[in-house]
């Protein structure tokens, strides 16, 4: 990536600044929040934005502002790792697929068709059910659902590449399945894995959203960005405001990831744009 | 040999995948459960109860048995409609999943159908109007829908439509044989909720998919017969556009039902997303276990469904592999 | 007054001029040829005639059709082409839809044209004079070959009875004996139909043998035009010439103790099987396919041999399992007295051994130097010293005729001939004695070929190398090769030398091969 291709695409620019931006105002929060998070005032509970809370107070008193930054940090860093999880995993069957063949790329598709047979609201339930709902919870249910994404891309932009001629000539300078696959296949597909990524990291923030929202994911004294819309669901109607700034950062941030992903696809290659699973969370 | 040979043989061998998938996955479902730390038997009895009412309770339940054999007892049981009974409410899992199911299918398929009737228009007309003010207008507000959680629109579609307009309950659920219109109307702002994204994603995928067929040769072949740009889009675009949505569509539906589950609680509807949560709580592993095996059912079959209807529309399908 | 009249049209993109100041006329009843390699903007020429040039292209300049300028209105140019012009394109797979059958798209051309009434005869009459039978009409493309395929785009644009039709490379996706036919094909219907042509292609012999006009492109501009006679009997422009030497191949001079055929064989394929299995796990389900069926041939050190046939004939399919890169179903091989039967070729053995690949835009990885592409082989050798190792890339690509400097370079900094010269260099660096050659000039422009074969010719002299081409060229073949043997359905049906083979073919496969050459072109 040079800058010169940065200059041509400037939703890229926006949206990659956009996204930066949102990851390190949860980064602050570690080390500085304008009220610590956990500060409860009953006396200054539904405040609406005014100068010293700027985006208001919640049921409890708490200062929005500080909890949506922490928030955010909370919703980085398990659709992060999800992906983390999706990559470490889903890339090297979706290579080991490509560079062996046969029976390996077999047993790959069907172990993703059998995961795929699981979307991440099932496997967070299961989760849920033996260890209790967690952030780990939806870290791992969101982990498993990107695996097959990652395997199945992967293995489609390692396929295209395998048929090229200078894989061939790997194999003819005595280059076994796995130096090809790490020498060949992997440097090659990066750009799709990287264009994947940043649509699975969207996913991912919907996704933790989603299930800490219905109580499987992140639990008090934490919190998400879907946990604070838990907190306002018994009250929106009432206090539509806690439900509107949580709701509105996520959107936010997915569009801005979105909009990066839409633009590093169009910048890196053009021809990439159909490979991407482009499929909604479960 | 031909066709006809050619196609039993894909229907026969993709039926065997799903068979072979569900095997699989209810294995998965199974022994995770099994795993499960603590005594379901002691659970429901209380930390008071002796040791020879808890393993009477273990003998009544099966759980006395090898665990191949109740696994092989489960799914023999599931394939002639019998899954267990709940260990809390003492009725038929079956039955419990059912009445629930009554609410959560109707509601995926309204998503469905609004999600398919929005969305692939505006994606065609916005690939029609590549690069003018309709396309961007109308990807913005794409990029918008993808990036709103169904849940949260669901929570404003409330305020606006059932709070400041009273034009539909805020939630709850009138059972379809009591009020079927009553039913119909709280189905409304949910199925919406849930179609948003859904459309959003299919008007995107329709686009781009419109999009890379008209430069494809076949159109200009089109092109070259006498046809307007527009004209060779809509006789041959269209359609060829139509199968990597498919694929899309498929994943979608799949995983719609699994999304119901979220919604249904914004609603306060009692879908088969409560009925597992309540489950979860009381640890009622057999219907846990129930519901999870229908919604994997659900979701494999769906995807299924899709991978046959691409097969008969797309005529390439002999020799085509996963 | 002439049916197409261009003047001073030049077609640009991003102020990048991809044809520039182009003026030419095609007469009613002419056959005219454009000719020119890649990127000599041919092919937009011949879109532009049509009003199908992409929406990006920006274009000045005047086309007239029939003494009228194109009309700027898109829907009265759709109908123009459709009623009066008529086009067929290079690749006949994406050319037509994939979803309908071959009738279905005719009778769509037929509808078009506004004749419909007369339909019923049409169709059937088409089908006809396009060599297709009735029952391709509800086949999918993808259940003809290439050359049916070719046909029913050459029946959609006739189907309208055009007065212009434009052929872009119909044949150059087809193999020799389907691309001679198709030609003849489309010959026969412009005679019989008294239908202007006009005809572009990167095949000199091609226009020569079709068009009785021709004009040579080159970067955009038309370097030379007049009747096909004059142009090739005394071609004013120099890249005319240099077209003209490059198709004109001069057999090779070679010493006549080079090739020692009675020499001990350096290779020996010993009744060698390849079978593929389709159905996976259902055997029963498609009759296997035996690609390679009891080939036995030797190749004796210094000798350059060729290997010729049709595609689909297994002639790659052989040369991947000498190299190593596929197993045999039966038999074996023995290279140096070492026997293997494919992929067990053992580390040592490969690096006396290597293969030159068809396409040199494929065959470097492109996110590796040039240096580390080149160096890959080396592995082969075992462990190298830092010093070997430069010292072997600096040979190797000092052998092609390149610069030491270029190592530290990325594959798109070079040009396709370039490119091949590399590729070469990377068969070379770990001085092998066997070198397989996969088509090494067919996917390069025609004024490079020379170059690459005359390299090939003296690396063989100063290395003493054994070649094995392969190939479906025959005028390449008949210039650089000792030995040729002919291959068809996995099986070897005839071998000799070329002069004695060519001149009097026996086999009908070399017989068919020879008659679908396309004449010489007149000196």
């Amino acid at each position: 990536m040079n800058w010169q291709l940065l200059g041509r695409h400037p939703s890229l620019v926006v949206g990659l600044l956009a996204a930066v931006l949102f990851a390190l105002l949860g980064l602050v929060s570690l080390w500085w929040t304008p009220f610590p998070i956990e500060q409860i005032s009953i006396a200054r509970r539904f405040l609406g934005p005014v100068a010293e809370h700027w985006l208001g107070t919640d049921h409890l008193g708490r200062d929005i502002l500080s909890l949506v930054m922490r928030g955010t940090l909370t919703s980085f860093v398990v659709a992060g790792l999800g992906v983390i999880i999706g990559i470490g995993v889903g890339v090297p069957l979706g290579l080991a697929a490509v560079a062996w063949g046969g029976i390996v790329e077999w047993l790959v598709l069907r172990l993703s068709d059998i995961t795929f047979a699981f979307p991440a609201v099932i496997v967070a339930i299961l989760i849920a059910a033996l260890f209790g709902p967690g952030e780990i919870n939806a870290v791992i249910a969101i982990g498993i659902f990107n695996i097959p994404v990652f395997a199945r891309v992967a293995r489609g932009g390692a396929l295209a590449i395998a048929t090229q001629d200078y894989v061939a000539a790997a194999r003819l300078a005595g280059l076994g399945n796995a130096a090809i696959a790490a020498r060949h296949l992997l440097p090659n597909i990066m750009s799709l894995l990287i264009v994947q990524g940043t649509i699975q990291l969207s996913l991912g923030i919907l996704a933790e959203a989603g299930l800490s929202y219905i109580g499987l994911g992140t639990q008090p004294p934490a919190t998400s960005l879907g946990l604070m819309l838990r907190d306002a669901q018994s009250l929106f109607l009432i206090h539509p405001w806690l439900s509107v700034v949580p709701g509105l950062t996520i959107v936010l941030i997915v569009i801005a990831l979105n909009i990066a992903g839409d633009g590093l696809r169009d910048a890196i290659d053009p021809r990439l744009r159909h490979e991407g699973l482009n499929h909604g969370a479960g | 040999m031909g066709v006809d040979f050619d196609m039993t043989f894909f229907l026969v061998r993709r039926m065997a995948g799903f068979a072979a998938t569900l095997f699989i996955a209810a294995l998965v479902i199974f022994l995770l459960l099994d795993l499960l730390p603590g005594d379901p038997a002691r659970f429901i009895l209380g930390i008071n109860a002796t040791p020879e009412a808890v393993a009477a309770l273990r003998t009544q339940m099966g759980l006395d048995a090898p665990a191949h054999e109740r696994f092989l007892a489960w799914v023999g049981g599931m394939l002639v409609g019998d899954f267990g009974l709940s260990t809390t409410q003492r009725l038929p899992v079956a039955e419990l999943i059912a009445e629930r199911m009554a609410v959560t299918l109707p509601l995926s398929l309204i998503a469905m159908v609004v999600s398919v009737v929005v969305g692939l228009p505006i994606g065609i007309l916005a690939a029609m109007r590549r690069g003018k003010a309709t396309d961007t207008a109308l990807m913005v507000l794409a990029q918008t829908g993808v990036a709103i959680p169904n849940f949260w629109f669901g929570m404003l579609l409330t305020l606006v439509f059932a709070v400041t307009l009273r034009w539909l309950p805020t939630g709850g659920f009138i059972p379809w044989d009591e009020d079927a219109g009553a039913a119909m109307r709280g189905m409304i702002l949910p199925g919406l909720a849930l179609a948003l994204p859904q459309a959003s994603i299919l008007a995107r995928v329709m686009r781009t998919a419109l999009v890379d067929v008209t430069e494809q040769d076949f159109i200009r072949t089109a092109r070259a017969k006498g046809m307007t740009k527009s004209e060779a889009i809509w006789r041959h675009g269209v359609r060829n556009a139509l199968l990597p949505v498919l694929t899309i569509l498929g994943l979608q539906f799949a995983y719609l039902i699994a999304g119901t589950i979220i919604v249904e609680n914004v609603f306060y509807l009692p879908g088969l997303g409560r009925l597992i949560f309540t489950a979860i709580s009381e640890r009622d592993l057999v219907l846990v276990r129930g519901a999870t095996i229908v919604l994997v059912v659900v979701t494999t079959a769906t995807m299924l469904v899709v991978d046959l209807a691409y097969a008969f529309v797309d005529p390439r399908l002999k020799g085509r592999e996963a | 007054m002439a049916l197409v009249e261009i003047d001073h049209l030049t077609i640009g993109f991003d102020g990048h001029a991809a044809v520039s100041d182009l003026s030419l006329r095609i007469a009613r009843g002419d056959r005219f040829g454009i000719i020119g390699e890649s990127g000599s903007g041919k092919s937009l020429t011949a879109l532009s005639i049509a009003g199908l040039l992409p929406e990006a292209a920006q274009v000045s300049g005047r086309i007239a059709f029939d003494g009228t300028p194109l009309p700027d209105n898109e829907r009265a140019m759709a109908r123009l082409r459709g009623k009066r012009i008529g086009m067929v394109f290079q690749e006949p797979m994406t050319a037509l839809n994939p979803l309908m059958t071959i009738g279905e798209q005719i009778e769509e051309a037929i509808n078009l044209a506004g004749i419909s009434e007369v339909m019923p005869l049409a169709l059937p009459d088409l089908l006809d004079e396009v060599g297709l039978a009735p029952g391709h009409v509800g086949r999918f493309p993808h259940q003809l070959s290439g050359g049916q395929r070719q046909r029913a785009m050459i029946a959609i644009a006739l189907a309208s009875q055009p007065e212009l039709m434009i052929a872009d490379e119909p044949t150059s996706a087809l193999d020799a004996i389907t691309q001679r036919t198709v030609l003849d094909l489309i010959a026969e219907i412009c005679k019989r139909r008294h239908m202007t042509l006009l005809f572009i292609s990167h095949d000199i012999r091609a226009v020569a043998a079709l068009c009785d006009r021709v004009g040579v492109m080159r970067a955009g501009e038309l370097v030379e035009q007049g009747e096909t006679g004059d142009v090739f009997r005394a071609p004013q422009a120099d890249y005319t010439r240099k077209l003209l030497a490059a198709s004109r191949m001069q057999r090779r001079d070679r010493p006549a103790a080079a090739a020692r055929v009675d020499g001990a064989p350096l290779l020996r394929v010993e009744s060698v099987n390849r079978v593929y299995r389709h159905g996976g796990l259902w055997p029963w389900r498609d009759a296997p396919v035996r690609a390679v069926d009891g080939v036995t041939l030797n190749i004796v050190a210094g000798e350059c041999v060729a290997l010729v046939g049709p595609s689909g004939c297994g002639k790659t399919t052989l040369a991947r399992m000498i190299v190593g890169l596929d197993d045999v179903s039966a038999g074996q091989l023995v290279f140096d007295g070492a026997a293997y039967r494919g992929r067990n070729l053992p580390p040592l053995l490969r690096a006396g051994l290597s293969l030159v690949f068809q396409d040199p835009f494929s065959s470097f990885d492109p996110r590796m130097t040039i240096g580390d592409s080149l160096g890959e082989p080396l592995h082969l050798l075992g462990r190298l010293s830092r010093d070997e190792h430069d010292a072997r890339l600096a040979e190797a690509i000092e052998a092609v005729g390149l610069s030491v400097t270029m190592l530290e370079r990325y594959p798109h900094e070079f040009s396709g001939g370039q490119r091949q010269r590399l590729a070469i260099a990377r068969a070379l660096v770990t001085r092998p004695r066997l070198v397989v050659l996969d088509e090494p000039v067919s996917a390069l422009d025609v004024s490079v070929r020379g170059d690459v074969l005359n390299l090939l010719s003296r690396l063989q002299e100063e290395h003493g190398l054994t070649y094995l081409i392969i190939s479906h060229d025959l005028d390449m073949v008949a210039a650089m090769a000792d030995r040729v043997l002919v291959m068809e359905k996995g099986k070897i049906v005839e071998e000799g030398a070329p002069q004695s083979l060519f001149a009097a073919p026996q086999h009908s496969l070399t017989k068919a091969l020879m008659a679908a050459r396309l004449p010489e072109i007149a000196a």
